[in-house]
């Protein structure tokens, strides 16, 4: 059976009532997906590849929100999803999946935390840039994206195998803009916190250790 | 001319100009009808052929694979499937699928190359062959589909370790064919290789909490949680009551909730607030790898049906974030952190709503998502909500581009926990089934733009104009999207330094083709319910954007995620089905997000509707 099969229904609601579904899934047991960006290929074109089974990411229940952040200060982004009890009776659907990122911390990376002065105090809407070696990375501040979710307001950047970064860049909502070359005389480090505090200056901090 | 003569011609030639439109409409939809009936029929067809095909592959048996062939079967150019080796990092391998021995192919060659196939392969643990698009009618016994093959599986290692030892992989495969009518009923009479790739892997790079009595256990415990972390989504049980009861939208129940990663007292550990139908929590990070759950302890309620999001903002700029709840069925509410009177070291929540100036939409305010931004350059965050419609009364219009929901609203940040609803001299009329909103500044002027994401509809790009209104310019700069849009999410996905899009969206030709959707059917089953009036605007925008080309355009519809580039000038190309970010199946939440720490954003979809007690799909 095929509900488009009863489009012409569709304005009875009729479509949407699970007596009309039974025990039959709408598009249920279905994997999520991690596209992992494998950058341009020769013609240009973004080459991206699904690695969620590969990487044990592609769980199968019924999940809605999604929110990224770095739960255990290691340095990269985990996720938390939120699923849908959905219509299968099992309990076990509707719990939070955690699920932590053992791959990212084997790489070099920078987080940074903004706090504005003119510009709203969470610096929502900042964009920060981060320059290596010629080519640049930019993140956003935000409160709320994705399908009803917020992620995390701390930005981390993935370096690779880079050990510092050229300069960093940070356009306040405010409209100024400030660039960041150096910490007190040392060149901007691999695996810390970096804390911009809004025309007032940059420190360097490690992640807060347990 | 006297007055009531002026007057008798100002009712009266609009219904002429309308009874015109109306016989020409009827005429150029009358053909699009007889088209969109052959199109359901061959993608019924179509449908059929691939469900034999998929049997075939997962009973490891190519002889029933050739059943769907045609005797005359020949392609002027296949070959047998090879896998190239793209890439190796982080346990992860990725090939690339080619051809080997390309030649003019036989019904018997396609057999052999099914074979080889099915010799690599140990076990399917689950498989799809879908189609992906009726591409070209050529005659009424004959069309041109393009389909989708996935397999799940193992197989022997390539490691090359033990010869014995075997790997996950995941095989998705798009091929291209032409269908042919025969006396046997519809069968492939030509194929092409899309593209085709297969990816390994040790499924470590991720480790699914649940079990684990600490976020940083080498193994599961047996613990009922994940570090803590034992929520539990439950429905609205509000929907289970007669006030509530949702008759005119059922599937409504089935929506909720998001999740919100926020370090919401400002002690450097991101902690995690879960939205819900029934009992939202919130679990504060105790800096140990463990989770505690602190809804009441911090002043939340321990029960507040129907929130579907949480965001946790700093609206009065004193260093903690405060709380807006966005609710459904009842209004949303608002919460000032302040410190803790006990432990000067935590936050609580002291509800504020009453002085907010937010007002609910009538008896609950069908609020889905939130998302704060200072729209206005004043220094302070100002919140754009965006609604559903109301499932007791309203079903969605159209099944494509729905009008009809409660409203989205831009609230300004007056300060002192005060709000304006100034969405009307904003001069946004969102009215969408509203599933994603995202704030980004596309144009680098300075002012945050706004992405809206609708159900059963055309998505927005609202530009801010920089003095307080915001102006539609979705089909202008590229960016219109006409899908089930489910999630927004801005970044810079490429590198260049400006903010690109990507939207959730439905991927399922299977639905579109399986049945025949056109203009002229909907204005008939409008008629026939006596909705036409309230539909009518609704068909003219929608004549506006697309014409009356209603079959391309539900190709548009879902064809799924998109990723919009943004150029750097103000205009966004899609690069969805180029770059392959469009994969199938029902996605909501959907972020970019780099997890491997190469420097490039990777892109994180999650997927499904309804999981139900069969795994039959509806």
């Amino acid at each position: 059976m095929s509900a488009v099969a009863h489009i012409s229904d569709y304005k009875t609601g009729k479509f949407y009532r699970d007596e009309f579904r039974g025990d039959i899934s709408w598009n249920g047991y279905e994997h999520n997906v991690l596209l992992r960006n494998d950058g341009r290929a020769a013609n240009g074109t973004l080459v991206f590849n699904d690695v969620a089974m590969a990487t044990g990411a592609d769980d199968i229940r019924d999940a809605r929100g999604l929110a990224i952040a770095d739960f255990d200060n290691d340095g990269d982004l985990d996720i938390v999803t939120n699923n849908n009890p959905g219509d299968s009776g099992r309990s076990e659907l509707a719990r939070a999946m955690l699920l932590r990122n053992n791959v990212g911390e084997r790489h070099n990376w920078l987080a940074v935390e903004l706090e504005g002065t003119e510009s709203n105090r969470d610096g929502v809407g900042a964009l920060v840039t981060v320059e290596t070696n010629g080519e640049i990375q930019t993140r956003q501040v935000t409160a709320g994206s994705s399908f009803a979710s917020q992620h995390s307001a701390r930005l981390y950047f993935g370096i690779g195998e880079q050990t510092q970064v050229a300069a960093l860049v940070v356009r306040w909502p405010s409209g100024r803009v400030e660039r960041f070359e150096r910490i007190e005389n040392n060149p901007i480090g691999a695996r810390q916190l970096l804390r911009i505090k809004e025309g007032t200056g940059i420190a360097a901090l490690s992640l807060p250790a347990q | 001319m006297s007055k009531r003569k002026k007057r008798a011609v100002f009712y009266v030639s609009p219904l002429i100009i309308l009874l015109v439109v109306f016989i020409l409409v009827k005429m150029k939809v009358n053909n699009l009808e007889e088209n969109a009936q052959q199109l359901a029929q061959m993608g019924q067809a179509a449908q059929k052929v691939l469900g034999a095909y998929r049997e075939g592959i997962e009973k490891f048996d190519a002889a029933r694979v050739l059943t769907v062939f045609n005797n005359q079967f020949a392609s002027e150019r296949d070959g047998f499937w090879t896998e190239e080796l793209q890439s190796e990092r982080d346990g992860v391998r990725v090939y690339q699928w080619r051809l080997d021995q390309v030649k003019p192919f036989t019904k018997a060659d396609v057999g052999e190359q099914v074979s080889r196939y099915l010799r690599t392969i140990n076990t399917i643990e689950e498989s799809k062959f879908k189609l992906d698009s009726v591409e070209r009618i050529i005659s009424p016994e004959a069309f041109v589909i393009r389909s989708f093959l996935w397999i799940r599986g193992t197989r022997q290692s390539a490691n090359g370790a033990t010869p014995s030892a075997t790997e996950a992989f995941e095989t998705q495969v798009l091929f291209r064919m032409w269908l042919r009518a025969t006396v046997d009923g519809w069968k492939i009479a030509k194929q092409e290789l899309i593209h085709g790739t297969t990816v390994t892997g040790d499924r470590k790079a991720f480790t699914d909490l649940w079990g684990y009595r600490n976020f940083k256990a080498s193994a599961s415990e047996g613990a009922n949680s994940s570090a803590g972390i034992d929520f539990v989504s439950h429905k609205n049980p509000l929907f289970f009551t007669p006030a509530w009861n949702p008759s005119a939208f059922e599937i409504i129940k089935y929506g909720p909730a998001g999740v919100s990663a926020v370090d919401y007292d400002s002690d450097g550990w991101y902690d995690v607030f879960f939205a819900d139908g029934e009992r939202p929590r919130l679990y504060r990070n105790n800096h140990d790898g463990t989770f505690a759950d602190v809804t009441e302890e911090v002043g939340l309620p321990a029960q507040m049906p129907g929130i579907n999001v949480a965001i946790f903002a700093d609206f009065d700029n004193d260093g903690f974030k405060d709380l807006f709840l966005g609710c459904f069925t009842d209004r949303s509410r608002l919460f000032k952190s302040v410190a803790d009177a006990q432990d000067a070291s935590r936050r609580k929540f002291v509800e504020v709503t009453d002085q907010s100036g937010i007002v609910p939409r009538g008896d609950g305010d069908f609020v889905v998502v939130a998302a704060a931004a200072d729209y206005d350059s004043d220094g302070d965050l100002d919140l754009y909500i965006g609604r559903y419609l109301d499932p007791r009364k309203h079903l969605p219009t159209t099944l494509f581009y729905t009008r009809n929901g409660e409203g989205n609203s831009l609230l300004r940040n007056d300060g002192q926990f005060h709000f304006t609803d100034v969405t009307r001299q904003a001069g946004i009329n969102e009215t969408g089934l509203t599933l994603g909103v995202a704030w980004g500044d596309y144009n680098s002027d300075g002012h945050p733009d706004l992405y809206v994401a609708n159900d059963f509809g055309r998505d927005a790009l609202l530009k801010n104009n920089g003095n307080g209104t915001f102006t539609d310019v979705s089909r202008e700069t590229g960016a219109f999207d006409p899908g089930y849009g489910m999630s927004a999410t801005w970044g810079d996905i490429d590198n260049d330094g400006d903010l690109d899009i990507y939207v959730s969206d439905v991927h399922s030709g299977q639905r579109w083709y399986g049945q025949a959707t056109t203009l002229y059917k909907y204005l008939l089953t409008s008629v026939r319910q006596g909705t036409i009036f309230e539909d009518l605007p609704v068909y003219e925008e929608i004549y506006e954007n697309v014409g009356t080309d209603w079959t391309s355009y539900g190709d548009m519809v879902v064809k799924g995620n998109a990723l919009y580039l943004n150029d750097g000038h103000g205009k966004f190309t899609d690069v969805s089905e180029t770059s392959r970010v469009n994969p199938f199946g029902w996605f909501w939440s959907s972020t970019m997000f780099d997890y491997d720490n190469d420097g490039r954003q990777d892109i994180y979809a999650v997927n499904g509707w309804i999981t139900s007690k069969s795994t039959q799909d509806f």
